[in-house]
């Protein structure tokens, strides 16, 4: 309800007591603001003005200042002699659900930097970390004819634990030059946790003629990220990969063998602190053949760790593997088959797998045990293709609950 | 005019600090005055706000020089969601705003408003006034008043803590209540007996009385020497000041001034139990209307679990409870239509102004209501808020055909 109607409300009510006890009743009028000053000294014209935080140089940055600057000398002086800063230079919290420009400004303490030819303002009571705020100014009219001037300013003051430096890419997956037509997904790794929201405007995949491929990837409503928000799954679109399937019938795959592509991550993708990337990344990739291959273990070729050290034990892959799925989905296991604890990372274009024991290796005899749903990044599994043929998805779903691991030894010396 | 303004988040070093002119520099974040938290409030005589920091384990008396009447002395205040005003005025979230307490300034008739910002132990501490006659609410600058401060003896320590973890500390003041010359300071001790009421003089002397109070508790049928007093006024019974204070779990108790004397451990008489899983809020003396059933002065507690109680200040003479009670017992307590008062003060003859969280919304909001009848008809849903109908020939129904006569 809004303010008038229950103040009529309570008056209502009000006036039934009210007006036997005072024999009348009426409401203040509202007040507004007094001008103040005049506004003949103005300028015609007013300087470019710049709006920027800038700290205390404590360690609490509630005290930092929101700094106007940019002014002449003589502006500054016209608007001191207006009157009050307050007036001119309002600073609201951005609060959810709720219109801040209807709400009151922040109380806080105005300073002209003459120095600096710069107005400041530090709220009184201090920013409130991991809030918007909005900053309007409103320049009065020159001595002519024209309006007010209105600026408003959005920023965002982080929380205090955020890291100085903007976040980067640190990685995209596959690393290989040369990628598979049916390449299903890739991953991009950040220096930093990110927001969600933006990734299907800042991520693009750029064709071969130089402009944006339509519609690549697989969109249904959310981004795909890992719990530490640092790690970002794109889909290529499965409908245009599978052979038959509508999409791919209709405006064939996202890429196609012999062409080159870029993959872009524009700075518009924002870190948990709402704050750009460094600056845009790309990778450059040439499309080849399709990857019809299941991963097979049997023909991975395993280093011979050494006993008495937690050298990591190098195993040669027959084709690059999904470094996230190889993390999930390969185990090694002591001769009892008890889960013995190992880092587990690749490289070499995803084609080399190590596991760094935490203990050192013991005389005994180890395996590698490999889930059959392992899969490389166009979706093959150990178990099956990703686009398998016609006729045998039913007899792999009749077999899903009898899923046995796949086992490669491992013998140390 | 084209402007071409950068925004931008940068983190330097800064150049040239502060500024000439009367405003403050930038440099600590300021509490309100030497506060290290601010509580109970009580205005005293010509403007002088006294202001309990249980924190600092002082009382504050601040010169307002607030004395002008309102323009309209009967007209009502309303601020809806107040807590949002006071986040966007303190530049915090409303979730992090508390309102520990609310005085009208009687002269004025302005509303002032203790608020932290932020549930630590380490708060910004606020002041707020909402002026009567422009609507406006506004942060003071505790800076620019008169000041003196009385200290605490005696008070807590931060890690002594309650079952659920509240810190005693906070309860270093829990009300204040001025009368005749002299600042009653009730809150609990580090002593033995820890419920303690402290008697000085105002303007501030060095002299202050420490008494410790037992009471008989209703509703689990015992003597209690723990429970500081929530709320509390003055009233003459027959004469004879009295202290009238309102204690959690829930007795009303009568205390005369004069046995409170420095060192004395007082055995206050209960008057009445308000009822068990409730404590008292506010208290303030009201004359009921003539149109309301009239009669002598009475008393409103409001309560933070039950409906507001109000009694006959006639029966506090010959008031006294010695048998267990569970619910409320004494004083032919009447419930009154007031629940959810965080805190109530009269604003003058006609309204009172509560700070209630509307049960319905879940709004915080600032209203007034009238006096003996407690009701804002905006606050809920009743068959009168329906517009009239050319079919109701009596159209919608009001108080006064409730038989409300005079």
């Amino acid at each position: 309800m809004n303010t008038p109607i229950r103040a009529r409300a309570i008056a209502r009510w009000g006036a039934l007591v009210a007006v036997l006890i005072a024999g009348q009743l009426s409401l203040a009028d509202d007040l507004s603001l007094q001008a103040r000053g005049t506004t003949e000294d103005l300028p015609t014209q007013w300087s470019e003005l710049a709006f920027e935080v800038q700290s205390s140089g404590r360690e609490d940055k509630r005290t930092d200042a929101l700094l106007v600057s940019g002014w002449s000398q003589a502006e500054l002086a016209a608007l001191t002699d207006l009157g009050s800063w307050a007036d001119l230079l309002q600073v609201r919290i951005d609060l959810p659900g709720q219109d801040s420009a209807a709400l009151p400004a922040i109380v806080g303490d105005y300073v002209v930097e003459a120095d600096a030819a710069a107005l400041s303002f530090v709220p009184r009571y201090g920013w409130s970390p991991g809030n918007s705020y909005v900053a309007t100014l409103r320049l009065p009219p020159d001595g002519g004819a024209s309006e007010a001037e209105v600026i408003s300013r959005s920023f965002y003051v982080p929380p205090a634990d955020v890291p100085q430096e903007p976040a980067t890419v640190t990685g995209i997956y596959p690393t290989a030059d040369e990628l598979p037509e049916n390449l299903l997904r890739f991953y991009i790794e950040f220096s930093q946790p990110m927001a969600r929201g933006a990734v299907y405007d800042a991520v693009r995949l750029i064709g071969p003629d130089g402009t944006v491929v339509e519609a690549p990837f697989l969109r249904i409503g959310q981004e795909f990220w890992d719990r530490s928000m640092r790690r970002l799954t794109i889909m290529l679109d499965p409908g245009r990969i599978k052979r038959g399937v509508g999409g791919n019938a209709q405006v064939g795959p996202p890429l196609e063998a012999g062409a080159r592509y870029q993959l872009m991550i524009g700075a518009g993708l924002t870190d948990a602190y709402r704050r750009p990337l460094a600056g845009p990344v790309s990778k450059a990739f040439t499309v080849v053949a399709a990857d019809r291959q299941s991963p097979e273990p049997a023909r991975w070729q395993v280093s011979t760790p050494t006993v008495g050290t937690r050298n990591a034990l190098t195993v040669q892959l027959d084709g690059a593997i999904d470094p996230i799925s190889a993390q999930r989905l390969i185990r090694l296991e002591d001769a009892d088959g008890q889960p013995v604890r190992a880092a587990i990372t690749v490289s070499d274009r995803e084609l080399i797998l190590h596991l760094t024991p935490e203990r050192a290796w013991s005389s005994q005899s180890y395996r590698l045990a490999v889930h059959p749903t392992l899969e490389d990044f166009a979706g093959n599994r150990v178990e099956s293709l990703f686009d398998m043929a016609a006729g045998t998805v039913a007899e792999l779903a009749a077999t899903a609950g009898q899923r046995q691991a796949v086992y490669v030894e491992v013998a140390p010396q | 005019m084209i402007l071409a303004v950068i925004m931008a988040l940068v983190f330097v070093s800064r150049a040239a600090a502060g500024g000439a002119g009367d405003t403050q520099a930038a440099g600590d974040l300021p509490t309100a005055g030497a506060l290290q938290s601010a509580g109970a409030l009580e205005f005293g005589p010509d403007g002088v706000l006294f202001v309990g920091d249980s924190y600092g384990a002082k009382v504050f008396a601040f010169q307002t020089n607030d004395i002008t009447a309102p323009a309209v002395p009967v007209a009502p205040v309303l601020v809806e969601r107040i807590d949002v005003a006071l986040a966007a005025l303190l530049g915090a979230n409303p979730l992090d705003i508390v309102i520990n307490d609310m005085a009208v300034n009687p002269l004025s008739q302005n509303v002032y408003l203790t608020v932290h910002v932020g549930r630590s132990t380490n708060p910004g501490v606020a002041l707020a006034r909402l002026v009567k006659d422009s609507g406006e609410l506004e942060i003071l600058d505790l800076s620019q008043f008169p000041m003196t401060s009385v200290d605490i003896p005696l008070a807590p320590a931060f890690e002594e803590t309650l079952q659920y973890g509240q810190s005693e500390r906070m309860l270093s003041v829990t009300d204040l209540t001025y009368y005749n010359g002299e600042l009653l300071i009730a809150g609990v001790s580090n002593q033995e007996f820890e419920s303690t009421l402290r008697r000085v003089s105002y303007p501030f002397t060095d002299a202050m009385s420490i008494s410790s109070i037992e009471i008989f508790h209703g509703a689990h049928n015992q003597q209690e020497t723990h429970a500081p007093i929530v709320t509390s006024l003055v009233y003459e019974i027959e004469g004879e000041a009295h202290l009238i204070a309102g204690y959690a779990c829930a007795p009303l108790v009568k205390i005369p001034l004069a046995a409170l004397q420095d060192g004395a451990h007082v055995m206050g008489t209960t008057m009445a139990e308000l009822g068990y899983g409730n404590a008292p809020v506010d208290i303030f003396v009201y004359q009921p209307h003539p149109m309301l059933g009239g009669g002598n002065e009475r008393i409103l507690v409001t309560n933070d679990q039950r409906g507001a109680t109000s009694v006959d200040t006639a029966l506090f003479a010959e008031a006294e409870l010695t048998e267990g009670a569970f619910f409320p017992t004494g004083l032919n307590q009447s419930s009154q239509p007031l629940t959810g008062a965080l805190h109530a003060d009269p604003l003058n003859d006609a309204f009172l102004v509560t700070v209630r969280r509307n049960v319905q919304t879940g709004y915080l909001n600032l209203n007034s209501v009238p006096m003996g009848l407690w009701f804002d008809a905006a606050e809920t849903i009743v068959e009168m808020n329906w517009p009239d109908r050319d079919d109701s020939p009596a159209g919608s129904p009001n108080p006064i055909d409730y038989g409300f006569e005079g």
